[in-house]
């Protein structure tokens, strides 16, 4: 494969200045052609391998996934899906039935997620008040194929989590997320959202599916940040 | 043909040119000193005559006036010029240097001027080896090689020697030692040594017969190289001063040139000894047939090194070997004689032993080179049982003078005008990189009508640190704002409606501009202690460099430079 040397700057992650300079100085392998120079893909792979130079295409990658689209949140909730009279009278049978009904990838150990959401909590509630908790685990889970997911369960009544302001949780949102900075984003969306007096109206009083995740286009539609 | 060696592999590509840099670099050695042969018979007919005096000056302006008016190049003794043009330039060189050098070495020296017939071959091989680099589209890297390549097969043809020619090119120089150059210089070397066997004989310029040599000997050659270091370092100094003197005194380059060949005639006229390039007379003296006598001696070396300096510090092109292999050779005989009027109980070893020492410790010590010094005395004279006098003269005398005269004769010109940048050195790369490759353009910029409230959600989208401020009207540059400065103040609610940008921002930032070289922008940081510093031009703001992104680009330039 053929790269302009707009494109080899990319890949090294260097400005076309600096992949000009060395092609004059020879010290970077460079084809000639009738029309300029161009890089063989693989050539300069090796090339930048045997150098030790670090190449950007794995960014670029993880990068075009559209991962933080405009509906990202909405997005992320449609997967983990939304589930009404959950039932469970403590934190931890709450967490287990949560665990359960949200649409984690087949080979996801989900014993040992219970674990880490248990040990999170015992760290510090995850209740962030006004009935809502956001139960999610210490570290980055890595096997979600670059998908976060948030499952929303809505309680069959309101149980004591610990909350800070001591109100019993009606909602929870389960956030899985692959990266720490993927959980930052989706974190600052839903709280844009809870923010928002029509949203918590409409969490304490929403029996459907449809009409929640509408409200959640809509808000998230209006977010800027 | 050129289409077929560019698909080659590099390494084979550069062998392959290699060869034929070192066939041209040998032929021209050899046209060289063929026709200083015939020309300097020829004239010699002449010796007889009164008017023999002026011949050095005759022929130093005809040389000059060659040099300078008709083919327009730099005169000297013009090795500095091609280091210079490694350094710098990428080793470009011009095309009439290949030839301009040869001819105007040949009217000084077979006219009597007191130079040697290397360093125009060492420019002549240099310039072949550019160009031919050139015509087959090679880059920088491959140049300076070749240029190198050419420089080591004049050298070897010209002495018959072909490791000296290697040595010479990697330390004189490329100064790098590296797989990627030894290969090819090594091909051209011997390639040019084998034309010039080829066109002129396999001939050892100064054959000795082997001599005894005791311990005592090797222990007293120490004391040699203390008198070699002190006549290299004479000899540099004087060289730089009638220099000095001459680009003073006289401003026209053919009549300073002519006033350096009649002093040298003059001298001539007494000492015909320190005449020409001045092999006959080493050959002399390696036969030990010189004439006795301690004085004449002493006054031979003094004489050398005046007629030397007026040659080529008034600006003609000549070589520094050949001089130096002859006060070498003075040096060793006077020094063998010195000893053996202090202690004639001892035997010493003859004075051609001392004569050969003497030539390497002046070449090691003159260039700095001693590698080049030894392999170039072992093979000019074909007698490698006196290696380790050798190489304890060359070391020896190398280090001392480095006390005096701490760089090669060929480098202090460039050193001192700042411009001898070394491969693999932090000068190198910081001469290389230059401002529009480390400029960052990401930056948000703000105006000074801002409120906090705006400065605060600009802060939020963007990952930097550092926003310059420009005038909305003029896009002129007005300041900085770095998020340190302002931290206790962007999360103060109350402050967001009424503080302004023009208010918050650092109006006495020092900044960069294009023209600025690295190390002064390291000293910047240093100054400033920040972390960014804006380039702006003509008031107008350009983008941000920071010692993170000098960082990284320069640990880039270090790894391409590795050779694998």
């Amino acid at each position: 494969m053929k790269l302009t040397i707009n494109d080899a700057g990319k890949l090294l992650g260097l400005p076309e200045v600096t992949i000009q300079r060395w092609i004059q100085q020879g010290k970077i392998p460079v084809q000639e052609n009738g029309e300029g120079f161009f890089f063989v893909k693989k050539e300069l792979e090796k090339w930048a391998y045997s150098h030790n130079i670090f190449l950007h295409r794995d960014i670029q990658k993880a990068n075009s996934k559209g991962l933080f689209s405009k509906y990202c949140l909405l997005d992320a909730m449609k997967r983990g899906g939304v589930f009404f009279h959950v039932r469970g009278d403590n934190v931890k049978n709450i967490l287990r039935e949560t665990v359960s009904l949200s649409s984690l990838p087949p080979d996801a150990d989900k014993d040992l997620l219970l674990d880490m959401l248990l040990q999170r909590e015992r760290l510090a509630s995850t209740g962030i008040g006004s009935g809502v908790a956001i139960p999610h685990p210490r570290y980055p889970m890595e096997n979600l194929a670059g998908e976060a997911i948030v499952t929303t369960c809505f309680l069959e009544g309101a149980i004591d989590f610990n909350a800070i302001d001591g109100i019993p949780v009606f909602v929870l949102f389960l956030m899985l997320s692959p990266a720490t900075d993927t959980h930052l984003k989706f974190l600052s969306r839903l709280s844009f959202c809870l923010r928002k007096d029509s949203f918590m109206y409409l969490l304490k009083n929403c029996t459907e599916k449809k009409i929640f995740l509408q409200k959640v286009e809509e808000i998230e539609g209006s977010f800027n940040g | 043909m050129r289409q077929f060696l560019l698909r080659l592999d590099e390494r084979l590509q550069l062998i392959i040119i290699a060869s034929l840099v070192g066939i041209c670099g040998g032929v021209g050695s050899v046209a060289l000193n063929r026709s200083l042969s015939i020309v300097s018979t020829w004239l010699n007919t002449l010796r007889s005559h009164w008017y023999v005096f002026l011949f050095p000056a005759c022929g130093a302006v005809l040389a000059s006036v060659f040099l300078n008016q008709v083919i327009r190049d730099i005169g000297g003794h013009g090795v500095p010029e091609v280091i210079y043009s490694i350094s710098k330039r990428g080793g470009l060189l011009r095309l009439r240097s290949s030839f301009s050098h040869l001819v105007s070495c040949l009217l000084t020296i077979a006219s009597g001027g007191s130079a040697g017939p290397e360093a125009p071959v060492v420019i002549s091989g240099s310039s072949i080896g550019s160009n031919i680099a050139s015509f087959f589209r090679l880059k920088d890297r491959q140049r300076v090689v070749l240029v190198g390549c050419g420089a080591a097969a004049a050298i070897a043809a010209i002495f018959n020697a072909p490791v000296a020619g290697i040595a010479f090119a990697l330390e004189a120089i490329l100064g790098e030692w590296s797989p990627i150059n030894i290969i090819p210089i090594a091909i051209s070397s011997s390639v040019g040594t084998e034309i010039s066997r080829f066109l002129q004989g396999n001939q050892i310029p100064f054959q000795n017969r082997l001599f005894p040599i005791s311990p005592l000997d090797v222990v007293a050659c120490l004391g040699l190289a203390v008198f070699t270091a002190f006549g290299s370092t004479a000899l540099m100094r004087i060289l730089k001063f009638v220099g000095d003197k001459c680009k003073g005194l006289v401003s026209y380059e053919w009549v300073r040139a002519g006033l350096g060949g009649l002093f040298v005639g003059l001298i001539g006229l007494v000492l015909p000894e320190v005449l020409g390039e001045g092999y006959e007379i080493i050959r002399t003296i390696i036969e030990q047939q010189f004439p006795p006598g301690l004085f004449l001696v002493g006054l031979v070396i003094i004489a050398k090194i005046v007629a030397t300096s007026l040659t080529i510090g008034s600006g003609r092109s000549g070589g520094l070997f050949a001089p130096c292999l002859v006060i070498g050779s003075f040096i060793g005989l006077f020094y063998q004689r010195c000893l053996v009027e202090a202690l004639p109980s001892v035997s010493w070893a003859g004075e051609s032993y001392f004569a050969l020492l003497g030539m390497a410790g002046l070449i090691s010590s003159v260039m700095q080179a001693p590698m080049t010094g030894i392999f170039l005395i072992a093979e000019i004279t074909g007698s490698y049982q006196v290696l380790i006098s050798v190489v304890l003269v060359s070391v020896v005398s190398a280090t001392l003078s480095h006390y005096f005269e701490p760089f090669s004769v060929y480098h202090q010109e460039l050193i001192a005008r700042g411009e001898l940048v070394r491969p693999r050195t932090d000068r190198r790369i910081l001469l290389e990189l230059n401002i529009m490759e480390l400029l960052e353009t990401d930056c948000h910029i703000i105006h000074p009508e801002m409120t906090l409230k705006d400065f605060v959600s600009v802060v939020k989208r963007t990952n930097r640190n550092y926003f310059p401020v420009e005038d909305s009207k003029t896009g002129n540059f007005l300041g900085m704002i770095h998020l340190d400065d302002v931290r206790s103040y962007i999360f103060n609610y109350h402050l967001y409606d009424s503080v302004l940008v023009e208010e918050l921002m650092n109006r006495d930032i020092l900044s960069i501009s294009l023209e600025d070289d690295l190390s002064s922008i390291f000293d910047l940081f240093e100054k400033t202690n920040l972390f960014s510093l804006p380039v702006v031009q003509d008031s107008k703001f350009l983008g941000l460099i920071s010692k993170a992104t000098i960082l990284d680009h320069y640990r880039k330039e270090l790894m391409v430079q590795e050779e694998i």
